[in-house]
């Protein structure tokens, strides 16, 4: 079969860029060879790095295993994140064409496509470097260059990240309404079970996916495999782990324990208040084998380091607790270690994967009373604001490639020195890392240039710090919501209703969209000044908090009465492409839709005219809506007239 | 009888009697599901099938495993456009899955709990799937054997094949 030849084709072609099995076709001989230089290299780095104390050697951290950017363990990273992004872009050609989710996916194809274009760039460099440099890079020489894979890297790991989760979350709810409107449960309830337990396990396979990593990364004498990595900033767990328990090691949680506990020891254990007290030594007395016990003396020491960071990194402050929190690994892992910062010293994968902060100040006073008063003094967790993984620079406002390569060029011409040292390409991304910190540098100069379009000049973008501030507010205000992130790593509030049925976002530029469970989508804008949001449709106006607490869906899509009436009802442009037409104003759906006249599904033909509307009140777990009393243009199933909710049709 | 030509046989009328209340059951038991109907929840249930027995056997954390499992169920995959009854296409689907179940458990990341929990986990849903065929069947009846329907489903499969190998066709065009 023709078609099966060229698919099997495909995969070959596949197989043949998985470096690893490429090897093994290679000639016996000539790995042993390259075996044996290794080993000799190894042996080699070991003496010749005078900054690599004995005692670090009997811990395993010599130059070889710690003290390198190896290549080969950063492709493997790299060629998991594809296989990743490949799976995933295979799903959606899948549910390309399915019903109640096929939309969705056809959205979410062409982000997965772009990702393996910023892959392929970041690949093709990869082994260009492999092949012209060998197995690592000089951490002195090709600072430069590490910096950039690994910025390249982070940013398309988040980005993938934030982008499957949005997809997951849009599938989830697709295929839910849609199972929902299917009318024999004995077939569809079995599904539905099965996609509650493909959703949770998508999510624990993600929380796997960074634990595998977070281990294999410091476990440099391996190199990693994992393929999600530390993603600079972004935190490596997304759940708080409790203290006063003792994980298995080999659960997610101790894993996690086991990798904080030894990241704790390499970097503090200079700090001999620390070091020096009973928790610690009990903690540590088999170093390299640590357990994942997180009881008292682990929590003690947890505590004693947060409160020797907590004046340095605001986050932690307020934060009493022996728990691991994202929060706190995410702060770990800015921390240097002792050898970083000597000079000419090999940078390993793990550094490359950390956001490094140099010149922090350990508060060891403070650290050494909470070490040594050692009681349990839990309370409950410091904070359940959203988390929100803001990215080093605040994102461009260019909407276009195009425009971004002009600004591109622009900085190319007037600071040439400035483009060459930040690494500043001439055409390349409208917002990824290097452009925005030329954006942070050179913005307002920009601004003010003819060269600049209208959009950069009155655009107005909320900073990641006051996009924080905003996803805080609605939190406080009780509204579910969390941080998610643009496919260029940009901070969106995400807002939704108790049973996730209704959602919106608002973006850095403001841009609202509100959802109902009709499906409508309203698009507005968020003022600051007002803290109001005005919606497009009708022009109207509502509070930031009763947005965000989704309890204007009654009164968004539904116009006054008196102005409603007369108009024609057709079925809403936006949303799920139908209306029900009922009976009466409520939906009774016991048993099937025992109130449902028909479902009108023609866009371009009226259901009727409105001749009324009332507001049918919610009962708490279904929220108000206002419903359109329509006269049918003629008969429908021996009805002349019917009941459609506001939401679900425009009217015109 | 209705056959003129033929005696009275008490064996055979008992048969045909047999016969005819199964055909009644048959009728029954698909209560109001009509032809249109039967489609699209079979789709439904082969689209939720396909698409996540594809997707996790691609994202195994481990990249040995993948290369082990999922090129493999690949082109498992590529085989199943055209099916002699819609009862074969689900048997080979799910020995897709179950193929891979069996190297996961046997693999050297079989004592990682974690792992093999939540595997275990999508395995419960697979079989859930599978339950939901089972319901429909029950309730399909013989709409399930009409040679148009299964010519929807090989014409679906086909499709689905083709788009899985239009999205990894893009994929190599990118990373080219």
């Amino acid at each position: 079969m023709a078609l099966s030849k060229k698919f099997i084709a495909l995969m070959e072609d596949m197989r043949r860029s998985i470096p690893s099995t490429k090897s093994i076709d290679e000639d016996r001989d000539e790995r042993v060879e390259r075996r044996e230089k290794r080993q000799r290299e190894r042996t080699e780095d070991k003496f010749s790095d005078s900054s690599v104390t004995s005692k670090n050697r009997q811990y395993g951290m010599e130059s070889t295993s710690d003290g390198k950017f190896k290549i080969s363990a950063f492709i493997k990273a790299v060629e998991t994140l594809k296989n990743q992004i490949i799976a995933k872009n295979v799903e959606c050609g899948n549910r390309a064409e399915m019903k109640g989710t096929g939309l969705v996916a056809q959205k979410y194809n062409q982000k997965y496509l772009s990702l393996l274009d910023r892959l392929a760039g970041l690949l093709g460099e990869i082994y260009l470097r492999k092949e012209k440099e060998g197995r690592n890079l000089e951490g002195d020489e090709d600072a430069i260059i590490i910096k950039s894979f690994r910025d390249n890297y982070n940013a398309i790991l988040t980005d993938f990240e934030a982008t499957s989760k949005s997809f997951n979350t849009e599938i989830d709810i697709k295929a839910a309404e849609y199972l929902k409107g299917l009318k024999f449960k004995e077939i569809t309830n079995p599904i539905e079970e099965a996609n509650k337990l493909f959703a949770a396990a998508k999510i624990k396979l993600a929380e796997l996916l960074k634990a595998i990593n977070l281990k294999n990364s410091s476990n440099s004498n391996t190199g990693s495999s994992g393929s999600s990595g530390t993603s600079g900033d972004a935190s490596i767990i997304t759940d708080t782990i409790k203290s006063g328990v003792t994980y298995k090691k080999d659960s997610k949680e101790g894993i996690v324990v086991i990798e904080v506990k030894k990241a704790i020891y390499k970097k503090f254990e200079k700090y001999k208040t620390l070091s020096g007290s009973n928790d610690w030594k009990v903690v540590y007395k088999s170093y390299p084998n640590v357990s994942g016990s997180l009881q008292a003396n682990t929590e003690a020491v947890i505590k004693g380091v947060k409160a020797g960071l907590a004046g340095d990194y605001e986050v932690l402050k307020g934060d009493t607790t022996g728990n691991i929190t994202p929060a706190f690994v995410s702060v770990l892992a800015k921390v240097n270690e002792a050898s970083s910062n000597i000079p000419g010293k090999l940078i390993s994968y793990n550094d490359f994967l950390k956001s490094p902060k140099l010149a922090e100040a350990f508060d060891e006073a403070a650290a050494g009373k909470a070490v040594s008063g050692g009681s349990s003094s839990r309370s409950k967790s410091s904070s359940t604001n959203p988390k929100v993984a803001a990215p080093q620079f605040n994102a461009t406002p260019f909407t276009t490639d195009a425009e971004g390569n002009d600004f591109r060029a622009w900085v190319n011409q007037k600071h040439a020195d400035w483009a060459k040292s930040n690494n500043l390409s001439a055409a390349g991304p409208k917002n990824n890392n290097y452009i925005r910190k030329a954006y942070q540098e050179f913005g307002e100069e920009y601004k003010g240039t003819k060269a600049a379009p209208e959009s950069v000049k009155t655009e107005e973008i909320l900073t990641n710090k006051q996009m924080k501030d905003l996803i805080d507010k609605a939190s406080n205000a009780g509204a579910y919501c969390s941080t998610q992130l643009t496919a260029d790593g940009d901070p969106i509030l995400f807002f939704h209703s108790k049973n996730g049925m209704e959602y919106g976002h608002i973006y850095n530029n403001m841009k609202t969209y509100y959802r109902t469970t009709s499906g409508k989508i309203f698009s507005g804008k968020y003022f600051p000044d007002k803290d109001m949001v005005t919606f497009d449709e009708g022009g109207k106006s509502f509070s930031f908090d009763s947005v965000v607490k989704m309890q204007i869906s009654s009164n968004l899509g539904a116009e006054e009465s008196s102005s409603a009436q007369s108009k024609k009802a057709y079925v809403a442009s936006s949303g799920e492409g139908y209306a029900n037409v009922r009976s009466g104003p409520f939906a009774d759906t016991k048993g099937g839709n025992q109130n449902l006249i028909y479902k009108h599904d023609d866009k371009s033909k009226q259901i009727g005219v409105v001749i009324s509307s009332q507001v049918t009140k919610g009962n708490g777990k279904i929220n108000d809506y206002t419903w359109y009393k329509v006269q049918f243009p003629e008969k429908r199933n021996n009805a002349e007239f019917g009941w459609v909710r506001a939401d679900t049709v425009d009217l015109k | 009888m209705n056959n003129p030509y033929l005696g009275y046989n008490p064996v055979f009328e008992q048969l045909a009697e047999t016969a005819r209340n199964n055909s009644n059951k048959l009728q029954e038991a698909a209560g109001d599901i009509d032809a249109k109907e039967t489609q699209e929840y079979l789709t439904t249930i082969i689209d939720t099938l396909t698409t996540n027995v594809l997707f996790f056997t691609g994202t195994l954390p481990y990249e040995d495993l993948v290369k082990q499992i999922y090129l493999g169920a690949l082109e498992q995959y590529t085989k199943l456009g055209n099916n002699a009854s819609i009862k074969d296409l689900f048997t080979s689907l799910y020995a897709i899955w179950d193929d891979a179940m069996k190297k996961i458990r046997v693999s050297k990341y079989k004592d990682s709990s974690e792992f093999i929990k939540i595997y275990e986990d999508i395995n419960k849903a697979i079989n859930n799937v599978m339950e939901s065929w089972a319901a429909l069947q029950a309730k399909a009846g013989n709409f399930l054997l009409d040679t148009s329907l299964l010519e929807f489903v090989n014409t679906r499969m086909k499709e689905s094949i083709a788009a899985a190998q239009k999205s990894l066709e893009d994929a190599k065009v990118k990373l080219a």
